[in-house]
């Protein structure tokens, strides 16, 4: 690394050379708006809200690199000048609720540029319609301030479900043709004027359901192991908080009669999935087998890579073997119909909703899961309601599905699912625990991990993979591979569409810093240590058949 | 005449002093020199026919009258890089349409080794920006691309491209022959007797122009200098003592008694806002706000002048930049032009 000397606003500094002068200002704690800039990809260079002067000339900061003897100012009359009147330019055209347009970065930055909403322009995007993909994401044009974000989120996952259309003051985002969705959510967290959102019809339900006087179902919520990580930084906690109990304890005020953890279903995938893949291994048959815990993967397989749908584990995701075993084991334990049941998700993710409504997901005739909620949207009913996280001590979740182990924990973040599959496997083959539990390579977030671990049966080849827009890699020597995890969000669930923004890199390890945390401090770190599980196993899952059932979709 | 080599050829240009003709006035040779010597594999290169800046003419002028030269133009570039892949000549739509038939003729009948391509341009003025050139030409999105990479080291396919001007090949071709005499073509139109294109030195101030076209003017006259979109305001006070050299050497003249503030304005903001990419803030919002405020009869000069310094100060590309900068000369120039 060269490091140069430069003068910000008159004091000399030293600097990186080349780095990305806005990057930089922002490091050193100066305010510098933009819309179109995202620690996740190339700033677009659409917005021109991060005006500079440098060496006396008006530039936009993310288009600049660190030069040796740059002279920056960043608060001028005339920089100020100018970012207001192209801030007011873009506020022009936002048509949405004022209260809401306050939460967002829109609406931090107008407030900061000092814009007024009062220029007397209408917006020219009244009349544009909305557009949604299978009624799960939305995309409201009459908030779009066209910095395109939305466009680089979906490319950035290989998806390019949409794009620009039109030109000049007609340019608008429009769906691309040919192009299917698969509900990473990931345009909705990188949007910054709220433009994007997620059907409510879940929402409403859950909300409407929790207040019923009569004929009320048993509220049963089940929560993910990232919710848990993030939930806190929408009541001002910092990045990476864990807040479990609390949240239990929310989610009881909310109305839910019961709470249970979404990692306990993971622990029984673990065990489930470590079976499938050693029995996989010892015929030679569908490897590498991949993972299905997350739906933004699964849809993104079975629209843009089909054939490959047989090498994906049988076992269902964690939420949907949850759903399971909460209408027929807990349910005949507690005496209570099945019918009368309402299962609530509370996940870090948009495509969990898909998921669940997907009709092969269903048990007896019932859904496995009735309604999904996101991190932001419970944080946002908890607000409604006037619960505060910071107020409340926490509860413990509900038994006996409210005690996962590390391992279960562990599916929040990417390399997650591995660690946990391979510290099963490894026991299945060699009848005792590894040595080396924490699989420190897979842990990292950088997109693209991949590891040989030494079995018994034979060093395995695994790979992880975070973020649609690394699985290309991956593709042409799949045959080098053994087992394959991969997650649609970058840093895996704790970046999901389904969380609080903001979401960059550092948020995202932090929050994955806490899942790992977990499962270091847990005293059972292994899945199949879990008594709970190994109960169930006694009980319930006592023959292939049922096993089959509950934890298996063929 | 014997073949001259390409440092000769390259060491002429830089002699001659040649800058592009498009518009922004950059050192050809410099441009030239440096691929040259930089790049020795495939390039692409470009004759840029877009001629989208309101008022200028003499891309056409060239085709209509002086194909051959143009041709010798585009073949010495090719003597000097003849690496390069294939040569698009780039013509507006209704430049391609005339011109396609005779322009391939003509290179099969003189330069039938040349690698020329007649490319007709998908769009308008924005086209005729470089980085839009080349997503047009590889039928991407019309609209310019981030800087850096520059063209220079990865344009078309992503291999290096040279885009000049079509005039630029023009004087090129004459160079090449010895027929340079430092001189540019000059378009003038608008409220003049014997509006046309006319070559005539580089040094020559706006009045002798006008004056040795046979262009007198009225006494109400003001002009637009440089290209209509992006040229600066003129009135006639001025006009003796600045070189008419600017931009793409276009003049438009106007008569302040014929016209208002107002009505030119629209004139003017008509052509931008059907001209727009939509990719940045000052240009999309900017040119779309000035041209409601007088189709509405709203115009509020202040916060005009507001856009107008986003648009010349903060634009994406050099068409918001000059629009910006044309609109301000003219604002600041408003009460001088129409003084009654």
């Amino acid at each position: 690394m060269e490091t140069v000397t430069m003068t910000v606003n008159g004091k000399s500094v030293t600097a990186e050379k080349g780095q990305q002068l806005l990057a930089f200002l922002r490091g050193q704690d100066i305010h510098i708006p933009a819309l179109c800039y995202h620690s996740d990809f190339k700033a677009e260079e659409n917005c021109r809200l991060c005006l500079v002067e440098v060496n006396g000339k008006v530039v936009t900061s993310c288009s600049v690199r660190i030069k040796e003897g740059m002279i920056v100012q960043t608060d001028t009359e005339e920089i100020k000048e100018l970012r207001r009147v192209n801030t007011e330019l873009l506020l022009a055209n936002y048509c949405g609720d004022k209260n809401i347009l306050e939460k967002t970065l829109l609406g931090e930055i107008a407030r900061k540029a000092g814009a007024s909403d009062k220029t007397g322009f209408s917006s020219r995007k009244k009349t544009q319609e909305p557009f949604n993909f299978e009624n799960i994401v939305t995309y409201d044009l009459t908030k779009c301030i066209d910095c395109r974000n939305c466009i680089k989120a979906c490319q950035s996952q290989s998806v390019c479900a949409v794009t620009v259309k039109d030109y000049g003051y007609n340019e608008h985002i429009a769906k691309q043709t040919n192009r299917s969705c698969v509900y990473c959510g990931q345009c909705l967290t990188h949007c910054p004027s709220g433009a994007i959102s997620i059907n409510t019809a879940m929402y409403d339900e859950v909300k409407s359901l929790l207040v019923k006087k009569q004929d009320k179902p048993v509220m049963v919520a089940q929560v993910a192991p990232a919710v848990r990580a993030a939930i806190g930084e929408a009541f001002g906690l910092p990045y990476g908080t864990i807040a479990t109990e609390q949240l239990t304890e929310s989610l009881k005020k909310l109305g839910f009669d019961f709470v249970f953890d979404t990692s306990v279903a993971a622990d029984l995938k673990t065990i489930e999935e470590a079976k499938e893949l050693v029995e996989r291994l010892q015929k030679k048959k569908d490897i590498p087998m991949f993972t299905s815990c997350c739906p933004g993967w699964v849809r993104y397989m079975q629209v843009y890579f089909p054939k490959l749908l047989p090498l994906l584990t049988t076992v269902y995701s964690p939420q949907i073997m949850m759903g399971g075993l909460i209408k027929t084991y807990w349910a005949k334990n507690k005496g209570i119909p099945k019918e009368n049941i309402h299962v609530v998700s509370i996940m870090p993710c948009v495509a969990k909703k898909w998921e669940a409504q997907q009709p092969h997901n269903t048990i007896d005739g019932v859904k496995r899961v009735d309604t999904v909620i996101t991190t932001a949207e419970i944080a946002q009913m908890m607000k409604e309601k006037g619960i505060d996280i910071n107020s409340l001590k926490g509860i413990p979740m509900d038994s006996p599905l409210g005690k996962p182990t590390g391992a279960g924990v562990l599916f929040g973040a990417s390399g997650g699912v591995m660690i946990a599959a391979l510290r099963s496997a490894v026991f299945l083959l060699t009848g005792k625990n590894p040595e080396l539990a924490d699989f420190e390579e897979i842990k990292k977030l950088d997109g693209y991990k991949t590891m040989v671990v030494n079995t018994p049966l034979r060093p395995l080849s695994v790979a992880v993979i975070d973020g649609l827009g690394n699985v290309g890699k991956i593709m042409t020597s799949l045959s080098e591979f053994d087992y394959i995890e991969i997650m649609a969000c970058r840093g895996g669930c704790i970046g999901g569409g389904g969380q609080p923004v903001p979401v960059n890199d550092e948020i995202r390890k932090k929050r994955a810093q806490s899942l790992f945390q977990i499962d270091t401090n847990s005293s059972i770190r292994f899945a199949h240590d879990n008594p709970d599980i190994k109960t169930l196993y006694k009980e319930f899952l006592t023959d292939e058949k049922i096993i089959h059932s509950i934890c298996h979709n063929k | 005449m014997k073949q001259q080599s390409p440092e000769e050829l390259l060491a002429k240009i830089e002699q001659a002093k040649l800058v592009g003709r498009g518009g922004s006035g950059y050192s050809t040779a410099i441009k030239w020199k440096e691929m040259f010597l930089k790049h020795h594999e495939t390039i692409y290169m470009a004759v840029n026919g877009s001629e989208g800046e309101p008022g200028t003419l003499k891309d056409g002028y060239i085709l209509a009258s002086y194909l051959e030269e143009l041709l010798r133009g585009i073949n010495t570039a090719y003597t000097i890089f003849p690496q390069t892949q294939t040569i698009y000549l780039y013509l507006r739509k209704d430049y391609f349409k005339t011109y396609e038939k005779q322009i391939n003729e003509l290179v099969k009948a003189t330069y039938p080794h040349l690698p020329l391509v007649v490319f007709e341009e998908p769009g308008g003025y924005l086209c005729g920006e470089n980085t839009v050139l080349v997503n047009a030409i590889e039928k991407q999105r019309l609209e310019p691309r981030k800087k850096p990479p520059y063209i220079s080291e990865m344009g078309i396919l992503g291999k290096p491209t040279i885009v000049n001007n079509v005039e630029t090949f023009y004087q090129i071709g004459k160079i090449a022959n010895g027929a340079y005499h430092d001189t540019r073509l000059y378009s003038i139109s608008g409220a003049v007797p014997n509006p046309g294109v006319f070559e005539a030195p580089n040094t020559i101030t706006v009045s002798d122009l006008l004056k040795q076209t046979n262009n007198g003017i009225e006494k109400t006259a003001f002009l637009i200098l440089g290209g209509g979109a992006s040229g600066v305001y003129l009135t006639q006070d001025e006009l003796a003592t600045t070189g008419a050299n600017k931009g793409t050497g276009a003049i438009i003249v106007f008569d302040s008694s014929t016209c208002t503030f107002l009505s030119h304005l629209k004139e003017k903001l008509s052509f931008l806002i059907q001209e727009n990419c939509g990719k940045c803030t000052p240009c999309r919002e900017g040119v779309y706000r000035l041209h409601e405020m007088i189709v509405n009869s709203a115009w509020d000069q202040a916060r005009a002048t507001d856009i107008a310094r986003v648009l010349a100060k903060t634009s994406f590309c050099g068409l918001g930049v000059g629009a910006g900068n044309s609109l301000l000369s003219l604002f600041d120039k408003k009460d001088t032009i129409w003084k009654q």
